[in-house]
C-alpha cells in the first residue's frame, strides 16, 4: 500500500516534496509577511511612530524648564542683611560700599541695588545662562530690624545676617574721632545662604581694614612688598567629567528599543496562537528555526526602526532646544558615534528580540504574554538603572552582562572612551545569549504543550530528559557555549589575579582550562542526559588515523607559525616582543616536562574536547559538514583571541585555521582522538622549540633575530602533510562505526560524510 | 493514501492517564471522503493532529503516501491540506497575501501559487474580498479564505475538522461543492464532524468514534447492515444508550 501511494502521487503530476534547506528567498518572503502584518497594526505605528515623536519633544522642553528653574532660583540668591537701626545700617552700608570697591572695582555700579534685568533669560540659550550665573554677584539687600528680635529673626531664616554695632555709644559720644567700629555680626549655623552673607560682609570689612593698614604704611614710607602674595589659578582637569546626562541617552535608547519589540514579539508568537493560525504554521512542512527566524527579522526590524525614529527624534530635540552641549559635553557628537550607537542597539535588539520570543512563546494568549514580560521588563530596568551611576566603570565583568554592557558602552562611546576589547567582549557574549535564546524559542515555539494547552511547557526547558541521547541539540550547544564564554572570561581573568609563582600559574591554568573545556562539556552531558562517547565523538580511532594526525602534527606547525608571523605587523611585533621577553626568561626556567604537560597536552587534549568533541558532534549533526568544520574553527580562533583583558587578533587567522585543519582531521577521522593527538604534538613541538632557543641557535637553527622559520623546513614539512591529507582521504582512516542501532538514532552524524 | 495503525494517545492527569484516542487503525484511499464521527470528546480532532504530525502519539503510527509522519514530518506535512473551524486568519493581511504566504509554507513557486490562486478563487467565489483586510470579513468568508489557503500546494490528502462549524447553508454549500471538488480531483479527505446529516450526505464511508475507540467502521449500507438502524443519528444514539447500560453491548468491531 505505501508504494503504491507513493505512485499515485507522482501519477497525479504531484510534484514530490524535495526536504531542501529553506532557501534565502523563501526565508525572506516569510519574514516579509511577518513584517508586513506587524507595520499594518496600528498599536505598532502608536509605539513607533507616536510614542518618539510626543516623548522626546515633551521630555527635552522638561529638561530644559528643569534647568531653568534651577537657575532661577540660583539667580535670586540674595543676601538680607539687617541692622537694629537705620543709622547702624547706614554705617554697615558706607562700609560694604567702600570694601566692595576696593575689592571689585570695575563690577560695583553692577552689583548695587539689585536691579539685574530679569527678563532676558527665558530666551538665552540655557548652557549660557549656566556660565553666566556661576559668575553673577548675588543681590545685597541692607534691612532694618525690630531691635530686640534681631538674634531670632536671622535663627529663623528672615534674615541672612545681622548686624550690630557694639560700641555705639562710644561713636555716638564723639562722632568725629577716628574711633574704631566695632562690629558684631550674627549669623545662623547650617546655612549655606547665612554663611554666605556672612563671608560677604566679612570679606568686605576686612578690606577696608586692610586697605586701611596699606594706607598708614604707605604714608610711614614703609616698604610694602608683603611676605608672599596668592593667586588663584583653578584649573579644569583634562579628562573631563562625564556629563551627568550622558548614560541618559543609551538608556533611553535601550529602553525604547525594548518597547518597540515588546508588542511584534508577542503579537507574532502568542497572537498567532490567539488567532489559531498557529496550527497553519506548525502544519507546514518548515522548520520552527525557519518561523522563528522569520519572527525573529521582523522583531529586529521593527525594533531598530524604532531606535531608529528614538535616535532621530532625540537628536532633533536636544538640538532644537540647544541642549547638545550639556548632554554631550562640549564636543558634541560626531556622525560616525551615532552610527556606532546604532550598530550597538543593532546587536542588542538582536539579542532582546530573541530573548523577547523565547518569553512569549511560553504564552498561549496575548494577556498571558504579558503577565511574563512585565516583571522580566521590571528585572531588567534594574541593572538598567545601575548603569546610570556616574562612576560606574565598564570593565570585563559587566561587558558580560546583558543590557548593562550595551547601556555602559553607549554612554563610552558618546564620551568618545572606547576600549575594542570591552566592545568585542559585549559584542560577542550578547550574540551567544541572543543565539540561545533563540533556541530555546525554537523549542518552545509551536509545541504540543503550548498548542494545546497542558501546563508542562515552562517545566519543558527544565526538565531533565528521561531518554538518552547521543548528540547535544543546537539549543543546548548554544547554553553551553553561553556558559562557557562568560566562565572563560571571569574565571580565566581570576586566575590572573593571585600574585603567585609562574610555575603554580601554570598548573592552575591548566586546571581552569580542564574544568571549562572538560568539566563544562562533561556537566552538560549528565544534565541533558547525553552520551558521553557519541556527545563528544570519543570514538577509538583506527591507527592509521593516529599516524595522520602524527604525520600533520610534525609538519603543520611550520606553516602556521609562518602565517603567525606573516599576520603580525613590525610595530605589533616589537610590542609583543617586549610583553613576552620577560615571561619567556622566566618559562625558560620551567622544566621541559612540566611545561609540555601544562601548556600542550593538558590545553590541546581539552580545547579538542569542546570544539572537536562536545561542539562539532552538535553541528555536525544539524547542520552541513563545512559549516561544521568552519563554525567549530572560528569559535576556536575567537577563543585564542581573548587573552586576559587584551585583545590578540593576530591569533585569529593562525587559530582558525588549524581549527579548521583539526575540524577535517576530525570529521575525517570520526574521532576526536586524532585531533587530540594532532594538537599535542602541534603545542609540544613549538614549546620545545621556545625551550631550546639557545641550543638551536648554536646550532644555526632560528633564533630571535631570524623569525621566520628557515625554508628547508618548510620543505621538509610538505611531505608529511602531503602523505597526511592523502591519508586522510581514503576510507580506512574512519573509526569503526558504531553499533548500528546506535548510529540510527544518532542519525547520520558523523558518519554521514564520504 | 492515509494509513492509520494502532494508533494510541494518553493524556497525563492527576488520578490516571485520560486515553483520548485507543488503538485506531483505519486507510483511506485518494477518492474517498472517510468521516470521523462522534460526539464531542470522541478524540476525532486529536485523531486528525497526530497525522498531521501537531502532536506525537503515544504508540502507533500514522502514514500519508507510505512516509511515517514521526519518520519523515516534512515528507507528511508537504502531503496533507488542513482546513478547521478553529484555524483563524490574519486581521492585517488580505487574503490573497495570506494564501500566497500559504503558499510559501510549502515551498510552492510564486508563479504557480498564483496561477493556483486564481483557480480556487474562481472555485470559492473569492474574487469580491481577494484583496480586502481579512479582518473585515464574515465568518463564512474566512472560512473559504481558509479553504483556499489548505488547498494552495495542491495536496493529494485533505483533513477537515468541523468544516462547516458556524456556517449557515449558504456558506455550507460552498463547503459541500469543495468537498465534491476534493473527490473529483482523487483526493483522499478525512472529514471530522458531528453533523451526522451532513455526514450522510458528505462521505463514502463512516467511522464511529466513541471514547476515542473505533466502534462502527464502512460504508452506510455496510453499517445499516451491522447496527440495523437506519440512519446515523440513530446508531449513535444507540452506541450511547450501550454507554449507559453495558449490557447491551454489541455489533462492535
Amino acid at each position: 500500500m505505501p508504494s503504491d501511494s507513493v505512485q499515485n502521487v507522482d501519477d497525479s503530476g504531484n510534484k514530490k516534496f524535495v526536504h531542501r534547506s529553506m532557501g534565502f528567498s523563501r526565508l525572506r518572503r516569510l519574514a516579509a509577511k511577518e513584517l508586513l502584518e506587524i507595520l499594518r497594526d496600528r498599536r505598532t505605528v502608536v509605539t513607533l511612530v507616536l510614542m518618539p515623536l510626543l516623548v522626546y519633544p515633551l521630555l527635552g522642553t522638561i529638561v530644559q524648564k528643569f534647568m531653568l528653574s534651577s537657575l532661577s532660583n540660583l539667580q535670586q540668591v540674595e543676601y538680607l542683611i539687617a541692622a537694629e537701626n537705620e543709622e547702624e545700617l547706614a554705617v554697615i552700608d558706607r562700609f560694604l560700599v567702600i570694601g566692595e570697591s576696593i575689592l571689585n572695582p570695575e563690577g560695583m555700579q553692577r552689583n548695587r541695588g539689585g536691579s539685574q534685568p530679569n527678563g532676558s533669560l527665558q530666551n538665552k540659550p540655557v548652557e549660557d545662562l549656566i556660565r553666566g550665573q556661576l559668575e553673577a554677584p548675588p543681590l545685597i539687600r541692607l534691612v532694618k530690624s525690630d531691635p530686640d528680635k534681631l538674634d531670632e529673626y536671622v535663627m529663623l531664616g528672615v534674615f541672612d545676617v545681622g548686624v550690630r554695632i557694639t560700641n555705639r555709644e562710644a561713636l555716638k559720644k564723639n562722632p568725629n574721632a577716628r574711633e574704631t567700629v566695632q562690629f558684631e555680626l550674627v549669623q545662623r549655623e547650617d546655612s549655606a545662604l547665612s554663611a554666605g552673607a556672612y563671608e560677604f560682609v566679612t570679606q568686605r570689612l576686612e578690606a577696608v581694614n586692610d586697605k586701611w593698614v596699606e594706607d598708614v604704611l604707605r604714608q610711614q614710607g614703609v616698604n610694602l612688598s608683603r611676605p608672599n602674595a596668592v593667586r588663584t589659578l583653578t584649573l579644569k582637569s583634562e579628562d573631563e567629567e562625564q556629563p551627568a546626562l550622558l548614560t541618559f541617552i543609551p538608556l533611553m535608547l535601550v529602553l525604547m528599543t525594548m518597547t518597540g519589540a515588546v508588542y511584534p514579539a508577542i503579537d507574532l508568537t502568542a497572537g498567532e496562537r490567539e488567532r489559531g493560525t498557529m496550527e497553519i504554521l506548525m502544519a507546514a512542512p518548515v522548520s520552527r528555526m525557519a518561523l522563528l527566524f522569520g519572527k525573529f527579522v521582523a522583531v529586529l526590524a521593527v525594533a531598530m526602526l524604532t531606535a531608529l525614529i528614538n535616535m532621530a527624534a532625540m537628536l532633533v530635540t536636544v538640538y532644537t532646544l540647544g541642549l547638545d552641549s550639556i548632554i554631550f559635553g562640549e564636543q558634541g557628537v560626531s556622525a560616525l558615534v551615532v552610527l556606532t550607537i546604532f550598530a550597538l542597539l543593532l546587536v542588542f535588539a538582536a539579542f532582546f528580540s530573541a530573548v523577547l520570543l523565547s518569553l512569549t512563546s511560553f504564552a498561549r494568549s496575548f494577556k498571558e504574554a504579558q503577565a511574563y514580560l512585565i516583571p522580566i521588563m521590571l528585572v531588567a530596568l534594574a541593572p538598567a538603572l545601575l548603569s546610570l551611576f556616574p562612576d560606574l566603570e565598564m570593565d570585563v565583568t559587566l561587558a558580560l552582562v546583558p543590557l548593562v554592557n550595551i547601556i555602559l558602552l553607549g554612554r563610552d562611546l558618546i564620551a568618545g572612551q572606547v576600549n575594542l576589547t570591552l566592545v568585542t567582549i559585549t559584542v560577542v557574549s550578547t550574540l551567544l545569549y541572543g543565539f540561545l535564546a533563540l533556541g530555546t524559542a525554537s523549542k518552545i515555539f509551536g509545541s504540543d504543550s503550548v498548542l494545546f494547552g497542558g501546563t508542562s511547557s515552562w517545566s519543558d526547558i527544565f526538565a531533565r530528559p528521561t531518554e538518552m541521547s547521543y548528540i547535544p541539540s543546537m539549543p543546548t550547544t548554544m547554553l553551553f557555549l553561553s556558559v562557557l564564554f562568560p566562565c572563560f572570561i571571569v574565571i580565566g581573568g581570576l586566575a590572573t589575579r593571585f600574585d603567585i609563582s609562574i610555575q603554580k600559574r601554570l598548573v592552575v591554568n591548566a586546571g581552569v582550562t580542564s574544568f571549562l573545556f572538560v568539566g563544562l562539556p562533561l556537566i552538560f552531558c549528565t544534565i541533558f542526559n547525553l552520551r558521553v562517547r557519541t556527545a563528544n565523538l570519543l570514538n577509538p580511532p583506527r591507527l592509521l588515523g593516529v599516524l595522520v594526525a602524527c604525520l600533520l602534527g610534525v609538519s603543520v606547525w611550520t606553516f602556521i607559525y609562518e602565517i603567525e608571523v606573516y599576520s603580525l605587523s613590525e610595530t605589533r611585533l616589537e610590542v609583543l616582543k617586549d610583553v613576552f621577553e620577560t615571561m619567556k626568561v622566566e618559562l625558560q626556567k620551567i622544566p621541559l616536562a612540566l611545561k609540555l604537560v601544562c601548556l600542550a597536552l593538558i590545553p590541546a587534549v581539552c580545547e579538542e574536547f569542546t570544539f572537536r568533541g562536545f561542539m562539532m558532534s552538535a553541528f555536525l549533526k544539524h547542520t552541513k559538514v563545512w559549516v561544521a568544520i568552519m563554525a567549530t574553527a572560528v569559535m576556536f580562533g575567537l577563543f585564542h583571541v581573548f587573552v586576559r583583558d587584551a585583545l590578540l587578533f593576530e591569533r585569529m587567522l593562525p587559530s582558525s585555521l588549524m581549527g579548521i585543519l583539526l575540524g577535517i582531521v576530525c570529521v575525517r577521522t570520526g574521532s576526536v582522538i586524532p585531533g587530540m593527538i594532532l594538537h599535542t604534538i602541534h603545542n609540544g613541538l613549538l614549546i620545545s622549540l621556545a625551550h631550546f632557543e639557545n641550543e638551536l641557535k648554536e646550532i644555526g637553527f632560528g633564533g630571535a633575530e631570524q623569525q621566520h622559520i628557515p625554508m628547508f623546513w618548510l620543505a621538509a614539512a610538505i611531505l608529511p602533510i602531503l602523505i597526511g591529507f592523502a591519508l586522510l582521504s581514503l576510507k580506512a582512516v574512519r573509526s569503526q562505526n558504531p553499533t548500528a542501532e546506535e548510529s540510527e538514532t544518532a542519525g547520520s552524524a558523523p558518519y554521514r560524510v564520504h | 493514501m492515509i494509513s492509520v495503525r494502532d494508533l494510541v494517545k494518553r493524556f497525563p492527569k492527576r488520578g490516571g492517564d485520560v486515553v483520548a484516542v485507543d488503538q485506531l487503525t483505519f486507510e483511506v484511499q485518494p477518492g474517498e471522503v472517510y468521516g470521523l464521527l462522534g460526539p464531542n470528546g470522541a478524540g476525532k480532532t486529536t485523531t486528525l493532529r497526530m497525522i498531521l504530525g501537531l502532536m506525537t502519539p503515544t504508540s502507533g503510527l500514522a502514514e500519508i503516501a507510505g512516509f511515517r509522519v514521526d519518520v519523515d514530518p516534512n515528507e507528511v506535512k508537504s502531503r496533507i491540506g488542513y482546513a478547521s473551524a478553529t484555524v483563524g486568519v490574519y486581521p492585517w493581511l488580505t487574503p490573497r497575501e495570506m494564501v500566497l504566504f500559504s503558499a510559501d509554507l510549502y515551498d510552492v513557486s510564486p508563479r504557480i501559487a498564483s496561477e493556483r490562486l486564481d483557480q480556487l478563487s474562481e472555485l470559492l467565489d473569492l474574487g469580491s474580498f481577494l484583496n480586502q483586510r481579512c479582518a473585515t470579513l464574515s465568518t463564512g468568508q474566512k472560512q473559504r479564505v481558509n479553504l483556499a489557503r489548505a488547498l494552495i500546494h495542491d495536496p493529494p490528502v485533505m483533513l477537515m475538522d468541523e468544516p462547516t462549524l458556524g456556517l449557515d447553508i449558504v456558506a455550507s454549500k460552498v463547503v459541500f461543492d469543495y468537498i465534491g471538488h476534493l473527490r473529483s480531483e482523487q483526493k483522499a479527505v478525512i472529514i471530522c464532524t458531528h453533523r451526522l446529516d451532513e455526514a450522510q450526505r458528505l462521505c463514502d464511508r463512516f467511522a464511529l468514534l466513541h471514547h476515542g475507540k473505533l466502534r462502527h467502521e464502512g460504508t452506510l449500507d455496510e453499517l445499516k447492515s451491522a447496527t440495523s438502524q437506519q440512519g446515523l443519528t440513530e446508531m449513535f444514539l444507540e452506541l450511547l444508550e450501550q454507554e449507559r447500560d453495558p449490557q447491551r453491548k454489541r455489533g462492535l468491531v
